[in-house]
This record gives C-alpha cells, sequence and structure tokens, in this order.
C-alpha cells in the first residue's frame, strides 16, 4: 500500500513555539506521528543566568504571550521555596487573582480558537470581545493588558485599587453570563456532539504515563491541579472556603477538553470574585535581602496546566542554574497517542484541544510519492470546516453556535 | 492534609528506595530531596514512578566540576509532596540509564539534557535531537560551561548548521 507522508511546519515566526508535525497517512488515516521542536529556542535558561534575582522575572515573563504571568509566578515561587518565607497575605491574594483573570482570557481566546477551527467565526468574534473585557480590568489593575510584571520574590510589586477592583467585579459578572451562554450553546448542540465527541481520545493511562498536565490531562480523569496539590499563597484558603473546585470528567476526548476550559472560566470567574471580596489589607512584600546558598522548585497552574521552575544558587546576586519547563513540553508528545486512527480533519482539531500554539498548521506541504504540493493553513481549517457542515447536511439540523 | 503527614511521606520513600539512597533531606514539608548512585538512578526512578505514584514532572541538569547533575522532580499528587531524585553523572563518561526507556515522559527532557549537555541516555528510545538541528557538530554542548558564548569564540571552528 502506498503511504502518504504529509509535513505540517515548521514555523510562522509571529508566535511563539513552533512546531514541525510529519503524519504519516493511509488514506485518509493517520498512522503515526513525528515531531520536531527547537525552532525558536531563545536559551532563557542560559540568559537567566546572567541577570540578578530581580530582573529574572521580567525575561520569564516574555517566555509567553497569552499566560504571562504564569511563568514569573512559578520562578517567584521556586526562590520563596529556596528561602522558605511566605509572601505577607494582600501580596498573595494579588497575585492568585492576577493568576486567575489571566486563565479566563487565556481560556477564552482558546475557545474563540476552536470556535475559528470549526468553521463558527461567530464564535470566536464574541468570546474575543469578552475577552477584552477581561482585559480592560487586567489593564486597571496592573497597568498593562499583558505582561503585568506584577511578581516578585516575596510578594507583589504594586498593589492594586479600589476602584480597579470594582471595575473587575463587574467585567467578571458580564462574563459570568457570555460563559454560560457558550456553556449552553456548547452542551445543547448535536452538531457539536457529532463533531467533537470520541475524536482524538486521550486515556488515563496514557495522560499518566507522559505526564500530560492542565486542560488536558483533567479530561481524562487524571485530577492533578498544583493550586490544589501544592497550595500556594491563597488557593489553599480559597478551596478550604469552597470558592471553587477542581473540574475533572473522565472521557478525554476532544468534547470534554472543550467543557473543561468553558467550566473552568467559571470557577476562576467564582474564584476572582472571592478574592476580591475576601482582599485583606496591609503589606504586599515581604522584603527579601541576599538569596542564601540553596536550592528551590516552584511551580505554579498556568492556564495550560503545571508551569515548573527550578533555581540553584550559590549565594551570590545571580542565579547559576535557572530551569524552565513549560506545559506544551509534556502535553505535546500525547499527540504519539491521540492522533493514530483519526482523519486529516480531525488532526486541526486535535491540535486545537491540546492549546499549544497555533502556529503549528501556519504552512502546510503535502508530498506524496511522486509530486510534492505546498498548501496554507487556510486550507487544514477548510478540511475541518467541510467536515463540519457535512454532518450539519447529514442530521439536518443547523448548529446552536451559527445563531448565537 | 497537614505538615505532619508530610513529614511522615518521608519514611514512605525510605522504605520503597531502601538501600538505594545515599542521602536524604527534606528542607520543607513538602520538597523531598533523595540522592541515589548513577548506577542505581533508573531503577531508583522507576520505584518512585510505580510504587510511589510520581508523576515526572521534569528534570534538571546542572554541570558541577567533576559531574553532571540530574534531578527528575517527582510530583507526588495524592501525598501533596513533591519528590526530587538526584544523581551526580560523573564527567568525562557522562553515561547514565536511561529513564525514557520505560516512562514516556522523559522521552523529549532527556533528549534535551543530552545535546545540552552531553550526557549518554544508555538505551533511551529515540536519542535523535530535540532543540537543536540535525546537522548539529558533535562534541558540541550548548550549556555546558566550556562552551564558548561568543560567536568570535568559535574561530575557524564554528559549526557550519546550514
Amino acid at each position: 500500500m502506498k503511504k502518504t507522508t504529509l509535513p505540517i511546519g515548521p514555523f510562522h515566526p509571529l508566535l511563539e513555539e513552533p512546531e514541525f508535525f510529519t503524519l504519516y497517512l493511509d488514506g485518509e488515516k493517520v498512522v503515526k506521528v513525528d515531531l520536531r521542536i527547537g525552532y525558536n529556542h531563545r536559551g532563557h535558561e542560559k540568559l537567566a543566568t546572567g541577570l540578578t534575582w530581580d530582573q529574572v522575572p521580567f525575561l520569564v515573563e516574555r517566555i509567553c504571550g497569552i499566560c504571562s504571568t504564569s511563568h514569573p509566578y512559578a520562578y517567584v515561587l521556586a526562590v520563596e521555596d529556596l528561602l522558605g518565607i511566605e509572601p505577607p497575605p494582600r501580596g498573595k491574594y494579588i497575585r492568585a487573582l492576577i493568576g486567575e483573570m489571566e486563565r479566563i482570557h487565556s481560556h477564552l481566546l482558546w475557545l474563540g480558537l476552536a470556535g475559528h477551527f470549526i468553521g463558527y467565526n461567530t464564535v470566536w468574534m464574541w468570546s474575543w470581545r469578552y475577552r477584552e473585557e477581561i482585559l480592560d480590568a487586567c489593564e486597571k489593575l496592573t497597568g498593562n493588558r499583558n505582561h503585568y510584571a506584577m511578581c516578585r520574590v516575596g510578594g507583589a510589586r504594586r498593589d492594586v485599587s479600589e476602584e480597579a477592583m470594582e471595575f473587575t467585579l463587574g467585567a467578571l459578572d458580564s462574563n459570568w453570563k457570555s460563559t454560560k451562554m457558550f456553556l449552553g450553546a456548547i452542551q445543547d448542540d448535536p452538531v457539536i456532539h457529532k463533531r467533537l465527541k470520541n475524536v482524538g481520545i486521550l486515556t488515563k493511562e496514557d495522560a499518566i504515563a507522559y505526564g500530560a498536565v492542565g486542560p488536558t490531562s483533567r479530561p481524562s480523569g487524571v485530577p492533578w491541579d498544583i493550586r490544589r496539590d501544592d497550595p500556594y499563597d491563597a488557593y489553599g484558603e480559597s478551596l478550604e472556603a469552597g470558592a471553587w473546585d477542581v473540574i475533572v470528567t473522565q472521557k478525554g476526548d476532544v468534547y470534554e477538553k472543550a467543557a473543561v476550559r468553558v467550566l473552568e472560566i467559571l470557577e476562576s470567574i467564582k474564584l476572582s470574585r472571592w478574592l476580591i471580596e475576601n482582599m485583606p489589607d496591609g503589606e504586599i512584600d515581604a522584603k527579601v535581602g541576599r538569596i542564601p546558598e540553596g536550592e528551590g522548585v516552584g511551580h505554579h497552574e498556568a492556564p495550560r496546566g503545571e508551569v515548573i521552575h527550578y533555581v540553584r544558587s550559590d549565594g551570590s546576586n545571580k542565579p547559576i542554574r535557572h530551569k524552565v519547563r513549560a506545559p506544551t513540553f509534556t502535553n505535546l508528545p500525547t499527540y504519539k497517542v491521540t492522533c493514530p486512527g483519526e482523519t486529516v480533519a480531525d488532526v486541526a482539531l486535535i491540535t486545537a484541544s491540546i492549546d499549544p500554539c497555533y502556529c503549528c498548521t501556519e504552512r502546510v506541504g503535502m508530498v506524496t510519492k511522486n509530486r510534492s504540493t505546498s498548501v496554507t493553513q487556510e486550507d487544514l481549517v477548510k478540511l475541518s470546516v467541510e467536515k463540519t457542515l457535512e454532518i450539519e447536511k447529514k442530521i439536518g439540523k443547523k448548529s446552536n453556535l451559527s445563531k448565537i | 492534609m497537614g505538615d505532619e503527614e508530610k513529614y511522615k511521606v518521608m519514611e514512605k520513600v525510605k522504605k520503597a528506595l531502601g538501600d538505594l539512597i545515599q542521602s536524604v533531606d527534606q528542607p520543607r514539608p513538602n520538597r523531598i530531596y533523595v540522592m541515589v548512585h548513577q548506577d542505581d538512578f533508573p531503577r531508583a526512578a522507576k520505584i518512585v514512578y510505580k510504587e510511589l505514584d510520581g508523576r515526572l514532572a521534569t528534570s534538571t541538569a546542572t554541570e558541577t566540576r567533576d559531574a553532571v547533575e540530574l534531578i527528575y522532580h517527582f510530583m507526588m499528587d495524592a501525598d501533596l509532596v513533591m519528590c526530587n531524585l538526584k544523581t551526580l553523572v560523573a564527567k568525562p563518561e557522562l553515561k547514565v540509564g536511561s529513564v525514557g526507556a520505560f516512562l514516556p515522559a522523559a522521552d523529549w527532557i532527556e533528549r534535551e539534557m543530552a545535546e545540552m549537555y552531553g550526557v549518554e541516555f544508555v538505551g533511551h528510545p529515540d536519542p535523535r535531537h530535540l532543540l537543536l538541528p540535525d546537522g548539529w557538530p558533535e562534541g558540541n554542548y550548548p550549556y555546558r560551561s566550556d562552551y564558548p558564548q561568543r560567536p568570535d569564540g568559535f574561530g575557524e571552528e564554528r559549526p557550519k548548521v546550514y
């Protein structure tokens, strides 16, 4: 039998984390997937060893442009682990609030792109419109829509004003309603069920073996969430107070990955409200002086899963080793088990369900035995959209999402 | 879960690893550091993964004068404790058994450590480059302290990759 090789990638320089996929096809079915990364390796770990302890948060903040606070958050937790200190209560609450606001806007961004991938551009427009409100609230709270620079070793870098918190509560209320609408649209929609259910299943065993984290592993029945399993800052207290819960489902297909993310937005809204309502007064920063010799590990539950940082100090003003691991590093290899057996039209969806960066599908080359053609990202999305329309035709019904 | 119960996890780790342990430390209730010999390392990692239900979060390699130190960060999610398994891989051979041979989570990170620090993971299922391009010349390890950090440090020998 003639096998087709379909290379996807390697990269588009506008977005971070470019990857190169090679799909080995048997007809339309994917047989094997191979991945290559490293097209945009920037050497952050080495660069960090040339900066002082207080400069590193600004460097690692620029690793990701969407979940920008997760890296400095994990870094300051690692240095605080080394020091054995805890920030003052208000500092803890401010950092957790920024972490949750970021989760809401990151999941909304994902929801919009997922809508685009299955052919409902209205979902894309609407979810990004509501994301704007959250970004405005972030700007009020921190001064920036992204790259907040709020984390510092020993607490928060800046205080947040009462007025900004009032504004944030308004944005959260508006997002609560819109997220409920999205959730209803996804849950009652026969087209979405047909299109997303039983696609790209990640079993519990595979999730554990590959060490998948966050909203990639939780739909597979793996209940890991660093906010609960290694509570830091305000997360332990808020969980005890019943302000939020970890969302876990069992099946692990693309549908549940979407549902888990939408439900997590609701949990994050609840938690953000609780944090604002219970915000303590007082200092925001435990003035940290010299960093002694030692080592520390810190991890934070970013929107895409656990971010883990390791630092080692020799007592000087710079770290001698700084290790960074982003969640996509462990989530990406799960393609090896989720893609085989699926069609090419579903690969774009499975790609989206893990919430990596989308640049990987930006340029697609198709290589068959005697000729090689090149197709663009639009073609891959078109394949996916055509399949949705086919399903609509087959069951003779329009999706709720096209009516939003 | 209180701190006392987290300190009890140490007994569990000691019992499971037994003679393999060279030294242990628990500086804070939720962090355990275990040092094992490099020959016992894959066996110890298997015990932490299978018997203690550790999830391999990632691993770190750090260069010291006579060795490269490996730390495998296993998160024991049920016990709310992170178990950091350490070993020293002696220079200049830099050979250690692969954990990626039985645990897919270690696959990529071992490839990264191999190309950045020159540690050879014996028995790794897929020992290709991960971040560096395929044509990268052998014996150039960018994160090692003897690697020239400025382009002119290469001189005539600067590797031609593309």
